[in-house]
């Protein structure tokens, strides 16, 4: 089995991967990283969480997940950030 | 002379849990909403009278945790810390329970007198979820009172426990212990704090010190820095053990407690058929469907607003 770690945005509606790390020295605003990383992982995106993508937007748009029994909508950049693995 | 029993209750918890909507029917037209001062954070107090008691209540801002990452967080611990309302009821979104419990750990860790408002049963149970109260006021140590708040269920019996509590003065009893290395790490800082008097308990400022509360770090630097340092060593070795920072350890470990306390009191049952609001979303979210109903929406608007418009500029010609 290989595992492989990707942004949470290349999982597709329906699959599931579970949280390795959250990068928030991805892009612009890393000097705001302990509140990012913090903000998220407060609502339940702790590494070693089992995510499911339930939907994502076309044209870039938000996607919606299942995490910890809770659904969360996140905006494809916040997303971007949550690295996941998954097996195959 | 009978002296005016007096009492000051605050609401606090996620957004969306239906906080409002206990605060409006225990208020009812008895409120005063204003900002909190020098914030743009909206402010809602009211007062009630039950079983001889004038009750103030406090609406806190929905937040996800009571770190003070955000203005809302901020406000909400100074409020509970520094006004120290007589009870802080905590409301909870039962279909979401993991989530929420996550909340009322850190709560408990602050070591105010609590009350869990178990809100939304009846959702809840519609998506096939069906919560042990005994079990979960057992495991919590607190009393918890499962409402319907929309139809006003349960809110005299939350009222009932929440002067009970108060009457106590009953501080939660249980503390939820996290894993070794992180409860070792607690104890040598709780060992430091001991004596000092500080506004926050020993074992809360030790775990915030833990998970790099900016916030806190400012203020204990002032009143005794050793600590700090010690903290910050001790999250170093904590960092090197888990291989993940130590706030990051000290959250997930939150999780999971908050997850084996939700999976213990969840008995799932057969779901009830998805909700009106439910389908409405899947619809309106859908990948073409939800365009078209965009489209449709606006010439909808469009055409009311000409058709109807035009008839009232009718009238006032």
């Amino acid at each position: 089995m290989i595992k492989r770690t990707i942004p949470l945005t290349a999982l597709k509606a329906g699959e599931t991967a579970t949280i390795v790390s959250i990068d928030a020295f991805f892009g612009k605003g890393c000097g705001k990283r302990w509140g990012f990383e913090k903000r998220l992982m407060d609502m339940g995106l702790t590494p070693g969480t089992k995510v499911t993508v339930v939907k994502s937007a076309p044209f870039h748009g938000p996607i919606e997940i299942l995490v910890r029994g809770s659904r969360l909508v996140l905006g494809r950049g916040v997303a971007e950030r949550v690295l996941v693995e998954v097996e195959e | 002379m009978m002296v005016e029993k007096r009492l000051r209750i605050a609401l606090a918890g996620n957004t969306n849990v239906g906080k409002s909507v206990i605060f409006n029917y225990l208020t009812g037209l008895h409120q005063h909403i204003g900002n909190w001062p020098g914030k743009t954070v909206e402010k809602a107090e009211g007062t009630l009278h039950f079983k001889g008691y004038t009750i103030d209540v406090i609406d806190l801002p929905g937040i996800y945790s009571l770190s003070t990452y955000s203005i809302e967080e901020q406000i909400s611990r100074e409020y509970i810390v520094v006004e120290k309302p007589d009870v802080v009821i905590n409301v909870v979104d039962a279909s979401v329970l993991e989530r929420n419990l996550y909340f009322t750990l850190q709560l408990m860790e602050l070591g105010v007198p609590l009350v869990l408002a178990l809100n939304q049963v009846d959702i809840a149970k519609r998506k096939g979820i069906e919560i042990d109260v005994e079990k979960l006021e057992k495991l919590l140590g607190i009393p918890v009172v499962p409402t319907v708040a929309i139809k006003g269920m349960g809110i005299s019996k939350l009222l009932e426990r929440v002067i009970g509590v108060a009457e106590r003065k009953e501080t939660p009893k249980t503390v939820i212990k996290f894993g070794k290395e992180v409860e070792d790490g607690i104890a040598r800082l709780v060992k430091m704090l001991e004596g000092g008097h500080h506004r926050y308990p020993p074992r809360y400022v030790a775990i915030r010190l833990l998970e790099g509360d900016e916030e806190l770090e400012k203020e204990m630097e002032r009143l005794n820095p050793e600590v700090v340092a010690t903290a910050k060593k001790i999250s170093r070795e904590l960092e090197e053990l888990h291989g993940h920072s130590c706030s990051t350890v000290i959250m997930a470990e939150r999780y999971e407690i908050a997850g084996r306390i939700a999976r213990e009191v969840q008995k799932l049952v057969p779901p009830i058929k998805p909700r009106f609001e439910e389908c409405l979303h899947n619809l309106t979210t859908h990948k073409i469907v939800g365009y078209v109903i965009m489209v449709l929406s606006l010439l909808a608007i469009f055409y009311s607003v000409f058709t109807i418009g035009g008839h009232i500029s009718v009238v006032f010609k």
